[in-house]
């Protein structure tokens, strides 16, 4: 009979390594993609994966069974990535935040190139976002969390938490913009 | 009818518009109006272009293979655990001590219904409960004073509404809590929050556009103060006291 992951919580909670060890296996993947939107930086997106299920173990006996664990495991693993990236900003220079200054919207020599310099523009707006703002933005733009829940897990008033979302995309469309409208226009041409 | 500003715009997008039909019904009677609109889209859009790093078919493996050695690490330290690991079963000596404390927890809870409740009880849960709420209002405070010392300069002003609406949200129940604290005895609790209040109330009257001068005050302020240090102290020094209480 096939394991629900309910009754593999409930053995590792009881102890079993062998228990948490498949809850780690197949959540991996998806923290590490949440905490790289979030990070933006592989090596520290790693670290927030460890961490998460570092504190997911110490606390899994409050761990509320009628929640679904992948959320509970969300909730923690977003709580860290705040956390682990505001702790390396504190050790940086005040200059952090934009890794690099945004490239400029020049046409590139082909489509090829435009999408590497909409990369490097996107990966340069989002570091030009602050902790929060990113982290609220990850969550409603990839993870499709309602901004209620997002100021749920965040901890912010509902007003704030809108802001925060509406601060990052306006700060995402003063960098992005020209080239969104390239992009356009390169797929009318092509 | 109010007109639509890009927060609406924004909030429609994500389908999160309180009245989406009155936004449809603007953008069809506005070409200005779509435009913005879709202007907005293909940003968001564009968003999208980055691809996350791949991880293959065997990462879950690779990080529990480093995991592991870290919980086994805390086990050996005897770090508090919220369950307990199990132990090998073979372990006879872990058979006595499980059974000595399922008598020791059997006594206790016997012992615990016949005895009279302390008086002392009711008090002890209010502050714990004080202790909790406040534990969570310090760490909504040090995110919010993380980012402001945080938030990158702009020659032409900051826009810094969104921790303005924080910092509103956040004074109403700093006042509340200052008083709980004080009247429950602990004013060095007390303490820490007034030095919050007056920096809550300016940044939550601050105008919408912050001159990049007054951000750099408002910075000053908190390392000065030492404001994010000392709520920092307080907020680790509940989350101890929640565990042992």
């Amino acid at each position: 009979m096939e394991r629900t992951e309910i009754s593999v919580v409930r053995l590792a909670r009881a102890g079993d390594a062998e228990a948490f060890r498949e809850l780690v296996e197949s959540h991996s993947s998806k923290l590490f993609r949440l905490a790289w939107r979030i990070t933006g930086d592989e090596a520290t997106a790693e670290d927030v994966v460890q961490e998460a299920f570092l504190r997911a173990y110490r606390s899994l006996g409050r761990f509320d069974e009628r929640a679904q664990f992948g959320t509970w495991l969300h909730r923690i693993a977003v709580n860290a990535a705040l956390e682990i990236v505001r702790k390396r900003q504190r050790h940086l220079a005040p200059s952090h935040g934009v890794e690099e200054p945004p490239p400029s919207p020049d046409p590139g020599p082909d489509r090829v190139a435009l999408g590497l310099e909409v990369e490097r523009a996107v990966r340069s707006a989002l570091a030009g976002l602050s902790p929060m703002e990113r982290t609220a933005f990850v969550l409603r733009h990839f993870e499709g969390r309602s901004i209620a829940e997002i100021c749920d897990q965040l901890g912010l008033g509902a007003s704030a938490g809108k802001q925060a979302i509406f601060r990052a995309v306006k700060k995402l469309r003063r960098v992005l913009e020209p080239f969104a409208e390239r992009i356009e226009k390169q797929e009318v041409k092509l | 009818m109010k007109p639509l500003e890009d927060d609406d715009l924004i909030l429609y997008l994500y389908g999160e518009s309180e009245d989406p039909e009155a936004v449809r019904l603007q953008l069809e009677s506005s070409a200005e109006l779509r435009a913005r609109c879709e202007s907005l889209r293909r940003v968001l859009a564009t968003v999208d272009a980055v691809p996350v790093p791949g991880r293959g078919e065997s990462y879950g493996a690779e990080v529990w293979a480093r995991l592991a050695p870290r919980l086994a690490r805390e086990g050996r330290e005897g770090r508090r655990l919220s369950f307990p690991v199990r132990p090998r079963l073979q372990d006879p000596g872990w058979a006595r001590w499980a059974a000595a404390a399922l008598v020791l927890i059997a006594v206790g809870f016997g012992l615990g219904r016949l005895w009279p409740r302390p008086a002392t009880l009711a008090p002890q849960a209010r502050d714990r409960i004080l202790l909790a709420t406040v534990a969570a209002h310090l760490d909504r405070s040090e995110r919010l004073l993380a980012e402001v010392a945080h938030t990158p300069d702009a020659s032409d002003g900051v826009d810094l509404s969104a921790e303005r609406a924080w910092a509103r949200d956040l004074l109403a129940a700093n006042r509340l809590y200052r008083q709980s604290t004080r009247q429950a005895g602990r004013p060095r609790l007390a303490g820490v929050l007034d030095e919050l209040e007056p920096f809550l109330l300016d940044l939550a009257h601050a105008p919408d556009e912050l001159p990049a001068a007054e951000l750099a005050a408002l910075r000053e302020r908190i390392a000065s103060q030492a404001l994010l240090f000392k709520v920092r102290v307080a907020s680790d020094h509940l989350e101890n006291r929640k565990q042992t209480l």
